[in-house]
């Protein structure tokens, strides 16, 4: 795969920080209280963030994205694919994020935007599907619960809307992260999701499917009775000619589309908690290129879309929270192919409104120090657990964690705040 | 989870075993298991080159390039690359629905699966199957290097550029972690370090002008000649590309090997979970003929394991791709043009060769369930007919239904589709749709309607 060309300077972000006062859905029916003139469709979703998870798959070079330029042993290890000095926007005086992916800076800068370093699964794995199935099942042992996390905190949580679905993947398998939960639905294009055929007769034709899923055995009772229930959801909303808000720009290609497509569902205020939409194409092996080659064009691609995103989404952030994870991180050298190997920690990044402890590195960072690496690659010090347990309890309002991550004792980590009380111009939605 | 039948007198097994062994069910092939017997069906399809397959074979002389040398074709001539890919992965979902030879197309659906290779953004692509579909229902050793030393394998996993000095890690990694020994199996990051070593020089020739274009091709120049340590054999310097070779036949010979093949075997023909007593006998069997993947199969697919099957009442959920051919072979209507049929499957989500990663489409229930709008409408359009799914099946189906009351259509087309496999109260709702119909409903609406609700219904999708 080729690259498009690195994005260059990047526009000021339209971001700002406005006080939140047009808000979409308050806790327990309570008043909404807002100025007459935000006028918003009737809110239907309850009390919680809505959830974004991105999973780059591939394991994603977070040494090319999040770049420690002021370490010397970077440049020795990396030689000819590290990223130049010149090509990177300081971030905190050791790290600088790659100029392919300029278009995060301004979220950055904002607060908006903040990183994780060194993410993982604490097991030695070094298996892409293992290391997923560790991630996103987040257990200590793979295959045993039989679900994901996501799918472990719907069920165990009461629905936050009246939708039909409470959950969907942009694509045409479910993840790991949402298997085994209630009405989740694999979804490979909202845009042209409906119950196709001839228009006579249709709806007895879908009441018919209607009766018989609604007596099928598991899983299909609830996968299909939420499929069905998605086409009437999803029929009323624009997933083609809505134009962004803020003169936001999504790019060409299926990720920008999967945001923006995600951007008019949360929009919309249908009961949707959780949407996932993945972006693959990460395992560089061979000619990693991180300045104008194969990892710029998909840096490129991925910050583009967030940026348009979070522009798009405006102060819907707030009630937004946004993970981007990966497997692993990868080797801190380079093989001969001018790629590299699968590693162990990696990069995180975590997007939303103001409950975002943006602009900052979170995370500990041994270094490049031949102590500090093991087989070549930098550890893991921050499990990725903690992170999905403090989205959980602080955003998300699960209510039983010990189901959701069985046997994990979290740590706080201090990436996202809890939804703040009433305070004047903000409105209560806990 | 799976649909259990209530009865007395001892279940069918013919139309789980199509379902299986078969890329759907038709009553013409349920026919000659029921008068050949299980086990001697089973027989015959295991010997495939005795099964006459000359109306496909005919057929498939549309596509000149597929009976010459592919790699020539691409050399030495003109071609649209889009166009030919969108065909030769169109041409294997015309050969899985239209091939006498039913269980040896199933074969090269898992093995393609097994060695997953994606074939989208690469330039150009070269018949692998050409170089390892002899041996799926040969001896796993063979297959597995004939499989490494394929041009699309080394491609996909980059080992044109595995190189001494810094070895490219992805080929050694997925050869123990995928293709023999298992995520949990007995080896190593050192082993995978090494046997990275080993494979560097493995390559295909890329010179336009050689003979052996495209072909495998050992570069000294490349190679790390010095000594290796993979999964406890020394081997000292200068082995040259016989390391890799010793190390395919050690890992083929290995019991995790059979365990984790055998086990994925049996996932992907019989379903999830499957019954451990089937894995066991197919083990077993594997054992007693070195890696003979034929006499795996007519293990796993025998009378004594379908009925276990049944027994259990473990049915098996179709994937995309099965609901597809199951949808086609059932219709009896004319196969579209490879390319549509490609297009289609990806609408479905499981186009041959597009998986991204090298571990395969998912075997399990849990991945695919919920994906169920793409068949909705696919279902509409090879009922009624559209520019990708080819002309409306509703003519052969029309001779299905031809002496058969309305009355009783649901019952009839369940029959002829799936052996009767839908849950009664499935046949009721159906029949009650059209009972509820208005009496002016010419017959034809009628039928296109019927039939899309049998494709769409929950059962429909769980065999």
């Amino acid at each position: 795969m080729k690259s498009d060309p690195p994005s260059q300077a990047h526009p000021a972000s339209t971001w700002t920080r406005r006080s939140f006062l047009c808000v979409a859905g308050a806790a327990g029916g309570a008043a909404i209280v807002g100025p007459p003139s935000c006028s918003r469709p009737k809110p239907r979703r309850g009390s919680h963030d809505t959830l974004v998870v991105i999973f780059l798959r591939g394991g994603m070079d977070g040494l090319s994205l999040v770049v420690p330029y002021g370490d010397d042993l970077y440049y020795k290890r990396r030689r000819r694919i590290a990223v130049p000095r010149s090509k990177v926007h300081d971030l905190d005086g050791y790290f600088g994020l790659n100029d392919a992916a300029g278009a995060l800076l301004p979220l950055y800068e904002s607060g908006r935007l903040a990183i994780a370093q060194l993410v993982g699964h604490v097991q030695a794995s070094r298996s892409h599907f293992q290391s997923m199935r560790h991630i996103e099942e987040a257990n200590a042992e793979i295959g045993t619960l039989g679900s994901g996390w996501i799918a472990r905190h719907l069920a165990h949580t009461p629905a936050s809307g009246t939708g039909p679905a409470r959950a969907i993947a942009l694509q045409s398998t479910l993840p790991p992260a949402l298997q085994g939960g209630p009405a989740t639905v694999p979804v490979p294009s909202l845009a042209s999701f409906g119950f196709r055929g001839p228009a006579s007769g249709r709806s007895a034709r879908m009441a018919c499917l209607e009766r018989m899923y609604a007596s099928a055995p598991e899983p299909h009772r609830s996968s299909g009775v939420a499929a069905l229930g998605l086409v009437h959801e999803l029929a009323a909303i624009d997933f083609v000619h809505r134009k962004p808000a803020g003169g936001a720009e999504y790019p060409k290609g299926k990720f920008g589309r999967a945001l923006y497509e995600t951007a008019s569902l949360i929009k919309s205020r249908t009961g949707v908690e959780v949407i996932e939409a993945d972006f693959g194409g990460w395992d560089d092996h061979r000619d990693l290129g991180p300045t104008d080659g194969a990892f710029a064009a998909r840096a490129h691609e991925l910050s583009e879309a967030l940026g348009a995103f979070m522009t798009d989404l405006g102060d819907d952030a707030e009630r937004v929270t946004i993970l981007v994870l990966s497997e692993f991180g990868r080797g801190a050298g380079m093989n001969g192919s001018g790629g590299t190997s699968h590693g162990r920690g990696g990069t995180a990044l975590v997007l939303g409104g103001a409950h975002v402890q943006g602009g900052r590195i979170h995370g500990a960072w041994p270094g490049l120090g031949r102590d500090q690496l093991d087989n070549g690659a930098i550890q893991v010090t921050l499990d990725v657990r903690d992170l999905l347990s403090e989205t959980l309890s602080h955003r998300l309002g699960t209510s039983n964690l010990d189901a959701v991550l069985p046997g994990h004792s979290p740590t706080p980590l201090g990436i996202l705040s809890r939804p703040s009380k009433w305070s004047g111009t903000e409105v209560p939605f806990i | 989870m799976a649909p259990q039948r209530l009865s007395d007198s001892p279940p069918d097994l013919v139309p789980l075993l199509l379902a299986r062994a078969t890329f759907g069910y038709t009553p013409e092939e349920a026919g000659r298991v029921r008068s050949v017997g299980h086990d001697a069906w089973l027989a015959e399809q295991l010997q495939p080159e005795r099964i006459d397959d000359s109306e496909l074979d005919a057929e498939l002389t549309r596509w000149p390039w597929l009976a010459r040398d592919i790699r020539f074709t691409i050399g030495k001539e003109k071609f649209d690359p889009r166009q030919l890919r969108s065909e030769f992965k169109g041409i294997r979902l015309l050969r899985a629905v239209k091939s006498k030879r039913q269980l040896l197309e199933r074969a090269v659906e898992y093995w393609s699966n097994h060695f997953s290779v994606y074939i989208g953004a690469l330039a150009r692509i070269f018949d692998d199957s050409a170089a390892w579909r002899p041996h799926v229902l040969g001896r796993f050793e063979d297959l597995l290097i004939a499989v490494t030393r394929s041009p699309t394998m080394i491609f996909y996993l980059d080992n044109h550029s595995n190189t001494a000095g810094a070895a490219n890690e992805n080929l050694a990694r997925e050869i123990l972690e995928l293709h023999t020994l298992g995520s949990d199996g007995p080896y190593t990051e050192s082993d995978v370090r090494e046997l990275a070593r080993a494979l560097t020089g493995w390559t295909f020739e890329a010179d336009k002008e050689s003979p052996d274009f495209g072909g495998y091709r050992f570069d000294e120049s490349r190679h790390d000649a010095g000594p290796k340590e993979i999964l406890g054999i020394s081997f000292p310097a200068g082995g040259g590309d016989q390391d890799v070779l010793t190390v395919l036949r050690h890992l083929a010979k290995k019991p995790e090997t059979a365990d984790h093949v055998v086990r994925r075997m049996a996932r992907w023909f019989l379903g999830v979970p499957v019954p451990d007593e089937i894995v066991e006998d197919g083990k077993g069997r594997w054992f007693e003929t070195d890696g003979d993947l034929r006499e795996v199969l007519r293990t796993l697919l025998s009378e004594a394991a379908i009925a276990c099957l049944a027994a259990a009442g473990q049915t098996s959920f179709r994937r995309p791709l099965e609901w597809l051919t199951a949808v086609y072979r059932g219709s009896g209507a004319a196969f579209p043009e490879p390319a549509h049929a490609h297009r289609l499957a990806q609408r479905l989500g499981q186009a041959p060769y597009e998986w991204y990663s090298p571990d395969g489409y998912p075997d399990d229930r849990a991945s695919w369930v919920g994906l169920m709008e793409p068949r909705w409408a696919a279902a509409s359009e090879i009922v009624r007919g559209s520019a990708q799914a080819g002309q409306a099946a509703l003519a052969t189906l029309g001779q299905v239904v031809a002496s058969c009351p309305r009355e009783s259509w649901a019952a009839r087309l369940d029959a002829h589709w799936t052996g009767g496999r839908l849950r009664p109260q499935e046949v009721h709702e159906i029949q009650a749709y059209l009972d509820a119909l208005p009496t002016e409903t010419p017959p034809e609406a009628a039928l296109a309607d019927a039939c899309e609700l049998i494709l769409t219904c929950p059962s429909f999708h769980e065999i």
